[in-house]
């Protein structure tokens, strides 16, 4: 197989080729309401990793901007049509998504799913003509998230690992599937890094864990 | 539990909760004929409303801190409601193969501790406490097709199956009344779809 077809971007078997997964520009998106929670612990050990490994973060974080979750009516209505509506609130948001070259989300896991803040922010940053197309003859959706080599989820649960994985888990299907055939399926990566069973803590296993968050945000 | 029959002789009682931010959106006219069909069955149906209410899904910091004694009191309207019914309507579209914000806010605020499900001591497994909820009824709309939607994983659908029906009652049924490739649906596709809805939510349920 020639070289140059696994190191094209545009390749399928572009991941092949060297150096093509390596993150310059990683965006963190944070949603926990309490700033001294454990989950927010978790959020700095991975931006420390990050900054250690020589990567320029961003970060947003949704509760700290009180970002509006919900799509208003002049949205839902723009959606449907060719313009998307970009309200003042999310444009920076947009830009810096667009930017980015991996996707790191850190949230609690209420009820087997993202918290609503960070639903949000998918409903209202990942429109049509930001993160995909609609094709007008197949109907289809044409991802647009080709810049993005990794999505990675960070998350807490109160239940023990079997039972997250017995009823689903909503938050890690949304991101692991649903979105990630935004992007180009077999070069974007994901890797999930879940903190279980905390109706019952271990501190033991808690600290563990901050440090490996931290070493593997540090590789990524 | 009150078990006063209506007038069809069934005692069951709907809860219809309805998310979308569009007023004159699909799913919203089908939810809409749902409950008129419930009621001209003669059926006790409540709905819930979620963007006409202004419902805030933003579980803030001061609930969070007060997460282990209960849903707080704001919210008895819906926690009432989820008390007395016997059946959950949802009404709402599938965005990224689940629930809008609204929504799932409201589960977030809404499903906690002492509502849906408690904690037995020193377990971590939740112990389900609406067994008065028998079955679950889901009427969403899908901007694309079935398959496309099983590669994309279903997370809303595999949520209301496994993880909602833990906390109902033991052998809660799920109806998934579904409209599917919305974003190519031509008119008699609504029709046909509304047809069903009325079909479904029409007759005598036991």
């Amino acid at each position: 197989m020639p070289r140059s077809l696994l190191k094209h971007p545009s390749s399928p078997l572009g991941f092949m080729g060297s150096g093509s997964f390596v993150v310059h520009r990683p965006l963190v998106v944070i949603a926990h309401p309490d700033r001294d929670s454990l989950c927010m612990t978790i959020a700095h050990a991975a931006i420390r990793g990050l900054e250690k490994g020589g990567r320029q973060v961003e970060v947003i974080d949704l509760y700290a901007e009180s970002f509006r979750p919900t799509m208003s009516r002049a949205e839902r209505e723009a959606y449907e049509s060719e313009q998307p509506l970009i309200e003042p609130d999310i444009a920076r948001h947009i830009e810096l998504m667009q930017n980015c070259d991996a996707l790191i989300v850190i949230y609690p896991t209420w009820n087997m799913g993202f918290p609503a803040i960070l639903k949000g922010w998918f409903d209202r940053v990942f429109v049509p003509g930001v993160a995909f197309k609609l094709d007008e003859e197949t109907n289809r959706i044409v991802g647009a998230l080709g810049h993005m080599t990794r999505m990675v989820g960070i998350t807490t649960y109160g239940s023990p690992h079997w039972l997250a994985r017995l009823t689903t888990d909503m938050g890690r299907r949304m991101l692991s599937r649903c979105l990630r055939m935004m992007a180009p399926t077999v070069r974007t990566r994901s890797r999930w890094i879940g903190l279980y069973g905390l109706n019952r803590p271990d501190p033991a296993l808690i600290t563990a864990f901050i440090g490996r968050v931290e070493r593997e945000m540090e590789r990524l | 539990m009150n078990s006063t029959v209506n007038s069809v002789g069934s005692p069951r009682r709907f809860l219809v909760v309805i998310a979308h931010p569009v007023p004159d959106a699909f799913v919203r006219a089908a939810g809409v004929l749902a409950v008129e069909s419930l009621r001209s069955g003669g059926y006790e149906v409540d709905v819930i409303d979620l963007d006409a209410d202004g419902f805030d899904p933003v579980l803030g910091a001061v609930e969070w801190a007060s997460r282990h004694e209960g849903v707080p009191a704001s919210l008895a309207r819906s926690v009432d409601a989820l008390r007395w019914a016997t059946d959950l309507v949802l009404v709402y579209p599938t965005w990224f193969g689940g629930f809008p914000a609204m929504l799932k806010g409201w589960f977030d605020r809404v499903w906690g501790k002492g509502v849906a499900w408690d904690l037995r001591p020193g377990s971590t497994i939740p112990k389900p406490l609406l067994r008065n909820i028998t079955r679950i009824w889901v009427v969403t709309s899908h901007g694309s097709s079935k398959v496309m939607n099983m590669a994309q994983g279903e997370a809303g659908r595999q949520f209301v199956l496994r993880t909602m029906r833990l906390t109902c009652a033991r052998f809660c049924r799920v109806r998934w009344v579904a409209f599917y490739g919305n974003d190519s649906a031509t008119k008699s596709d609504h029709l046909q779809y509304l047809d069903r809805v009325r079909s479904t939510f029409s007759g005598s349920m036991r």
